[in-house]
């Protein structure tokens, strides 16, 4: 028997599920599934028209900013209403450096994390000493003041109705296309998920995650339910940030105007319809959320009805808030726990249940 | 003069919408962020009767009878659902209702400004000053509506029902509350405080859906006088339409917003449980 592959050994108590969550090894299966699922992403750009690599570059935004959000409001449960205020530091700050100066791009991507950062841990202070419902207006608060600073800003220091920001260039190479563009969101996109996951698998990550579920008793076990509110604020903040000063860059122009409500509720309905807590429902959840619109906005064309741009929000929106609330309902786990189900099917098919003994299959 | 009413009747109609959002989160423990699109959108539905033809007297019950019946439809087919679940999901939860309802007023309504014309004018004189006869009945049909809700809550049977559920839910179902109709009516009487509150910001000034945005003052100032006190959120109130309407007169209406929102923090950093609000909420296990 010494040509057969063993698997790797695992203390005989743990139920499967566990041992392969926690397996430190991946089978050969898993790498090729992956490496696959890579390479298709990575020649996307061969056979996607101009229109919809514009579409994945918005998505690979929102991918940033959503698995950001979801280990503030996913993981530590804080629920966050100022994701758009958070979008919008970063734009501005982006927007307001390349006015100022010529600063490296990789440079102003930095400067508006940090800026994130600052206002987070500022805006983290107060939740500090409150329950999780008190959170959500203190973040709503925070996107009032935000949006009025940048309407102030915008009205009064630029006097324009908006900042145009240049080309960036990442070293020799000029950020100038779709495609480029494409490249270099995936990398950070791709960069951000692996931090998050390997952030949920250390003891920062367990320690937001155990404030989470319950403060009281986390701090009853050692958890210093401070350090972990104010890492998950600043770290989640700057992340957010970052996607917002990407976003100002790759759409060419900021202006507060886009930094409102409806765009924190678009990406909290993101992290619910992806799933909570869930780094996979969060790109799950961007991807749809971000795409929505446009395919509305194509099915109506495609159905011939002339519908009104207003109405067209509307319709939007209605579906937002549909969504928020039937996946709370019915399926709160997400579009996560519905892949895990399909796939756990797949992999028992044709049986209906898996087997109750590893022998048996 | 005229700043004096403007403030007198702002603060009857975000004192009146906390009173809703109060009422809910009492009995339910839900923060409801969707009180602006529930008064926004049960004032489209008055305004909608109004353009009708409908006289006032008629339009009003209408609308309170499609606040009692979207309150109720709320609760039992969403909220109920979710009780017991850890608090983050009933306000995420509000959050969808509040987008839902946005949808639903620009394609039901158009959401445009839409005044809902009860035959007041806009000026009358007074002793020398010039006021609005608009704001007096606002302020006077916010306060009555206000006294008329906590004579409710402090007379009747179903009112101490309700008081019974928010000290402790358990105890009163021991004794025969039935916790279930009573969180379903607090739902239906918190949305009927929305819709008056919408109709008379509608009265005084006018209906949009840029207009749901008093429902974040009345939020303010429940969370400056404390979620689960009614007579905090009075005093809230207050400071919240005091400061807001000094800042939009001697300052910027644009930055109207941004007053209440420091005071909320201040409140929050110094006071969290609020001016009158309950301190052992938040230290329960």
């Amino acid at each position: 028997m010494s040509g057969v592959r063993r698997a790797p050994r695992m203390p005989s108590s743990l139920p499967l599920g566990t041992a392969r969550t926690f397996a430190l090894r991946r089978g050969r299966a898993q790498w090729t599934v992956c490496l696959g699922g890579v390479a298709i992403l990575l020649s996307l750009p061969l056979v996607l028209s101009a229109y919809w690599l514009h579409l994945a570059n918005l998505v690979l935004i929102a991918v940033v900013g959503a698995v950001a959000l979801n280990l503030l409001t996913g993981n530590a449960r804080l629920v966050s209403l100022g994701q758009a205020a958070f979008l919008g530091i970063g734009a501005f700050t982006a927007g307001l450096m390349s006015r100022a100066a010529e600063i490296p791009f990789p440079l102003v991507l930095v400067a508006a994390a940090a800026a994130g950062g600052i206002v987070g841990l500022i805006v983290a202070i107060p939740s500090l000493k409150l329950r999780v419902l008190y959170v959500a207006v203190t973040t709503l608060a925070l996107h009032f003041a935000v949006a009025t600073i940048l309407v102030m800003i915008q009205a009064v220091v630029l006097d324009s109705s908006g900042i145009t920001l240049p080309i960036p260039a990442l070293g020799p190479l000029a950020l100038d296309s779709a495609v480029k563009w494409y490249y270099a969101l995936f990398s950070i996109a791709a960069l951000v998920v692996l931090g998050a996951l390997n952030l949920l698998r250390s003891y920062v990550g367990r320690r937001w995650v155990a404030v989470g579920e319950h403060d009281v008793a986390a701090a009853a076990l050692g958890v210093s339910v401070v350090r972990a509110k104010l890492s998950v604020f600043v770290v989640s903040s700057a992340v957010v940030a970052l996607a917002g000063a990407l976003m100002a860059y790759y759409i060419g122009t900021v202006s507060f105007e886009s930094f409102n409500l409806n765009l924190a509720i678009a990406y909290l309905a993101m992290i619910i319809v992806g799933g909570m807590g869930r780094v996979l429902g969060s790109v799950l959840g961007a991807v749809l959320i971000t795409l929505l619109p446009y395919l509305l906005d194509q099915a109506f064309a495609g159905l011939g009805l002339g519908i009104r741009a207003s109405t067209l929000a509307g319709i939007q929106e209605v579906m937002y808030g549909a969504l928020i609330v039937g996946f709370l309902l019915f399926e709160p786990r997400g579009l996560a726990e519905i892949w895990r189900h399909l796939r756990a099917a797949a992999a028992d098919w044709p049986f209906r249940y898996r087997a109750v003994q590893r022998g048996q299959r | 003069m005229s700043l004096l009413l403007t403030i007198v009747a702002t603060w009857g109609i975000y004192t009146l919408l906390g009173i809703g959002i109060v009422l809910i989160y009492r009995t339910s423990r839900v923060l409801n962020i969707a009180g602006g699109e529930l008064a926004i959108f049960l004032g489209y539905v008055v305004a909608w009767a109004v353009a009708d033809g409908f006289p006032v007297a008629a339009a009003v019950p209408i609308g309170l009878v499609a606040a009692a019946g979207l309150g109720f439809a709320v609760f039992w087919l969403m909220l109920r659902r979710i009780m017991g679940q850890p608090p983050h999901v009933g306000l995420m939860m509000t959050v969808g209702i509040a987008i839902l309802l946005n949808g639903l007023i620009v394609i039901l309504f158009g959401g445009g400004n839409v005044t809902i014309d009860a035959g007041f004018s806009r000026t009358m004189a007074l002793g020398g000053a010039i006021l609005s006869e608009r704001d007096l009945a606002a302020a006077v049909g916010a306060w009555v509506s206000i006294a008329v809700l906590a004579l409710v809550y402090r007379v009747t049977d179903l009112g101490l029902q309700m008081r019974a559920v928010a000290e402790k839910v358990m105890l009163s179902a021991q004794r025969g509350v039935n916790i279930n109709r009573v969180v379903a009516l607090s739902w239906v009487l918190g949305v009927i405080a929305a819709a008056l509150a919408g109709t008379l910001h509608g009265e005084r000034a006018f209906v949009a859906a840029s207009a749901a945005v008093i429902g974040i003052n009345a939020l303010l100032a429940c969370l400056i006088g404390g979620m689960d006190s009614l007579r905090g959120v009075v005093i809230g109130g207050l400071i919240v339409a005091v400061s807001e309407n000094l800042t939009a007169y001697y300052v910027d209406p644009r930055y109207a917003l941004l007053t209440p929102v420091g005071l909320v923090l201040i409140t929050l950093v110094v006071r969290p449980w609020g001016l009158l609000g309950t301190v052992e909420e938040f230290h329960r296990v």
